[in-house]
């Protein structure tokens, strides 16, 4: 049984409608907190289309960005969130925003 | 034989990480969306990394996905916490729908810690603003 047009077919388009989606969420998100949790999930996505790449090329080495990919995706998380608290509390000192 | 079960990890995560987008771009909430995109979102992810370890079917390819898995089950509960925790203290809206909300006027605003819990006696103060009272 041959994977390569099912990949193409069916798995692909799936991955890009649900990328879709999430940027619709990206644009719309009435908080910035809404954005980040889209642009988390959108990583994801990510490793998820990298996979399907690897299988469809036979690529083995392709499967080396998921890692990466994934701690860039916790590191950013927890960033965002710790400085966007902070920058809420001290917002009287500095006037930025 | 073994492209079957390829072919079944794959469709099942890629519908999963459908569902998880459906259910960030379909929930009312911040809570909700983020509670909707993290569960559905790591198991597809992890459906699809298993599928390439069938493909592939090398011990090497195995451990490293192993450890992608590994890694993306610790860590991406705890970012989510943290996302939970901060859009609560900066007091992001709830769903109008939200029965309860144990975390109200918890956090310090000035010291910028949570305070104390109450003791016994004073629960039925804080009791009065959900449905159960």
């Amino acid at each position: 049984m041959n994977l390569e047009p099912i990949i193409i077919y069916f798995i692909l388009p799936v991955l890009s409608l649900s990328m879709l989606l999430i940027f619709i969420r990206v644009f719309r998100g009435p908080s910035l907190m809404d954005r980040v949790v889209a642009l988390d999930l959108l990583v994801i996505v990510g490793i998820g289309s990298f996979s399907a790449y690897a299988i469809l090329f036979d690529r083995e080495v392709v499967i080396d960005i998921s890692l990466i990919l994934a701690l860039i995706a916790f590191l950013s998380t927890v960033a965002f969130t710790y400085y966007y608290v902070k920058g809420d509390q001290e917002k009287d000192k500095f006037d930025v925003r | 034989m073994s492209t079957y079960f390829v072919l079944f990890f794959m469709i099942i995560g890629a519908l999963f990480i459908l569902i998880a987008s459906i259910g960030l771009l379909k929930m009312p909430d911040v809570y909700l969306r983020m509670s909707a995109s993290t569960i559905a979102g790591t198991f597809g992810v992890a459906s699809m990394l298993v599928a390439v370890a069938i493909h592939f079917h090398d011990f090497g390819i195995l451990l490293h996905i192993i450890g992608v898995i590994i890694f993306l089950i610790l860590t991406v509960p705890i970012g989510a916490h943290m996302l939970g925790r901060s859009s609560h203290i900066i007091g992001l809206p709830m769903w109008e729908k939200t029965v309860c909300d144990d975390m109200k006027d918890q956090y310090d605003h000035e010291k910028h810690v949570y305070k104390p819990l109450k003791k016994k006696g004073d629960q039925k103060e804080t009791l009065t603003d959900t449905k159960e009272a």
